[in-house]
């Protein structure tokens, strides 16, 4: 890594809001998309996260640099990533999911997407759309027609206790 | 409840929809973490997520009728797939299970994961040929779930995990074949089931090897063979009644997990040879709790020396310790939890005068974890024995057995307060068992 041979390099982060965050390239490269622009030579100045605000951006360097600095044990990694998102709400889960997509940070993607889906699980319907806001565009009609297709799926869920 | 409902409400509508705010490929990646079914079921939750489940890449059944399966495959539109599992319970032909693992194959599928809960069924299946030259798997675990042939083609270029649980195998030649076709195998779990008379593992490149029997009476080989010159785990459930065990060199071994289960009689000299083959682990679990009965328990000699080990977690009767602490110069923490398989009290700890300290208490032994003391007489015997040899221990820690009264307690703290302690910064302390 970049630390052994010499004084390590820092790299500036911009995000859509124009905070700038300065943050060891070698934590950083955890994000792919850093990753290929350092790689390009592109690095030299300061980087634009054009998809990222500052509140996020922020959080995720918190990660990058915590999750950098654990040594190449995948237990303590996972630990460290179910703490680090243990309380967070759903929105900035969702932000942290969008952020890690344009990141191409995959073990956050991975990590973020696996809660968002634990939430999900075993809820009914009217649950998961009221947790995540989802607004229910079928007509009565095509609602009760695509229940009908996928009956065997709601199997083993909570009952709706209001839809 | 309502009032709840009604205050979640207004946060749903603040929130504005986040959730369809994400583009389809980061939807369908965190529905790729839920079951197929509950994937499907997003369907209802409005029109942007009624195909959505379909481009997910992985697909996920648990006791999902075949009819159902079927139909998702057939809706499903990704032409390439991550990962496929299917927990099948009812009996299954052997046409439905190649259909599937066609399916699954075709789509390049990477991690591929089959258990079929039906064992009577199951065992007559033959494993259909084109799941052992699906090239892009990387992850395999078959359970329960047929017949390993033993001709055809085995072309598995890139698994690196391999799980065989309660197969059968067509002849003896079957493993093996499958084995030399995984050329970048890195871990290996097997539990034997079948009447198979003789088992082979040879491997370069398996690091991990987790190998257990159900029962002496299920079956499982007469003789196994195992020459694995990389490997560093190593995991045995197993009898060693009359299996006859061939080991070659282990010189990458860290870390082993022995447990013998045994009803009848153990031969100590079995139960050394098998231990020879460890020589170098570093960390060492061996669990003998289960033995009935150790014939010749007071120990051969033994000429092995466990250099490395620096970790011993022992569970067995206290007349091994002393057989574990001479051939073990550098350990430095030892788990002891005294079990015997039969309760009554035995002749228990003997110290012999004429031996010497075993090395390892003299200069490197700091930590010692008694767990479940009871306070019989032998525990006090070795106890005493530790603490007045080891003399560069840091700590003792000593775990009572569950069903002790606060008196019993007590009485256990105040006798072993007042031994003599061969180290100078030898702290004690007492503890209670966690609950797990």
């Amino acid at each position: 890594m970049a630390a052994e041979t010499g004084t390590p390099t820092t790299l500036t982060l911009k995000s859509n809001d124009d905070e700038l965050f300065s943050v060891a390239e070698s934590a950083a490269i955890l994000s792919v998309t850093i990753r290929n622009m350092v790689e390009d030579g592109c690095a030299g100045g300061v980087i634009p996260l054009d998809n990222v605000d500052g509140k996020t951006l922020a959080s995720v360097i918190t990660y990058m640099n915590g999750i950098s600095a654990i040594p190449a044990d995948e237990e303590k990694k996972k630990s460290y990533r179910d703490k680090f998102l243990s309380d967070k709400d759903f929105e900035t889960l969702a932000d942290m999911v969008l952020a890690a997509n344009y990141l191409n940070m995959s073990c956050l993607m991975d990590a973020v997407s696996a809660k968002i889906a634990q939430v999900m699980e075993k809820k009914s319907v009217g649950w998961v759309r009221r947790k995540f806001g989802i607004e229910n565009d079928y007509t009565p009609e095509e609602e009760a027609a695509v229940k009908e297709e996928h009956k065997w799926t709601f199997e083993g869920v909570e009952t709706d206790d209001d839809n | 409840m309502t009032e709840q409902r009604s205050g979640r409400r207004l946060k749903s509508s603040q929130i504005d929809d986040r959730l369809s705010d994400l583009p389809d490929s980061v939807l369908s990646h965190i529905l790729s973490f839920l079951s197929t079914q509950e994937s499907v079921a997003t369907t209802i939750l409005g029109r942007r997520w009624r195909y959505l489940w379909s481009y997910v890449p992985n697909l996920d059944f648990d006791c999902v009728n075949q009819e159902i399966i079927y139909r998702v495959l057939l809706q499903h539109k990704l032409r390439s797939l991550t990962a496929f599992r299917l927990h099948y319970a009812t009996r299954c032909s052997a046409y439905q299970l190649e259909t599937w693992i066609t399916f699954a194959a075709a789509r390049n599928v990477r991690k591929l994961d089959l258990c079929l809960k039906d064992h009577v069924s199951s065992r007559r299946i033959a494993l259909p040929r084109c799941l052992f030259t699906c090239e892009t798997l990387v992850d395999l675990s078959l359970d329960s779930c047929g017949v390993v042939p033993s001709s055809g083609a085995v072309r598995l270029p890139r698994l690196k995990k391999l799980d065989l649980w309660y197969l059968d195998y067509e002849t003896h030649e079957s493993l093996p074949r499958l084995i030399s076709g995984c050329p970048v195998l890195e871990e290996l779990s097997i539990i034997f089931y079948g009447d198979i008379v003789y088992c082979n593992v040879s491997s370069p490149t398996i690091k991990k090897f987790l190998l257990k029997f159900t029962s002496e009476y299920c079956g499982g080989p007469d003789r196994l063979e195992i020459n694995t010159p990389a490997l560093e785990y190593i995991e045995i459930n197993d009898y060693f009644l009359n299996i006859k065990i061939k080991c070659g060199v282990l010189t990458s071994l860290f870390e082993a997990n022995i447990t013998l289960q045994n009803d009848g009689q153990l031969c100590f000299q079995s139960l050394r040879k098998c231990l020879d083959s460890l020589c170098n682990v570093k960390y060492l679990t061996l669990d003998l709790s289960r033995c009935v009965e150790i014939i010749d328990s007071v120990p051969s000699p033994w000429t092995t020396s466990f250099r490395n080990l620096t970790q011993l977690e022992l569970i067995a009767d206290c007349c091994f310790l002393p057989k574990f602490l001479e051939i073990a110069d550098n350990l430095e923490i030892l788990i002891f939890t005294e079990q015997r398989y039969d309760e009554e009290e035995i002749e228990g700890w003997k110290e012999t005068p004429q031996r010497k300290v075993p090395r390892c208490l003299s200069s490197h032994l700091r930590i010692i974890k008694l767990l479940d003391i009871k306070g019989n007489k032998h525990d006090f015997e070795f106890i005493r024995y530790l603490l007045r040899n080891a003399q560069v221990l840091e700590m003792m820690e000593i775990a009572y057995a569950e069903a002790l009264t606060l008196e019993e307690k007590v009485n256990i703290l105040e006798k072993i307060s007042r031994f003599q302690r061969g180290s100078n910064k030898c702290e004690v302390a007492f503890v209670d068992v966690k609950v797990t």
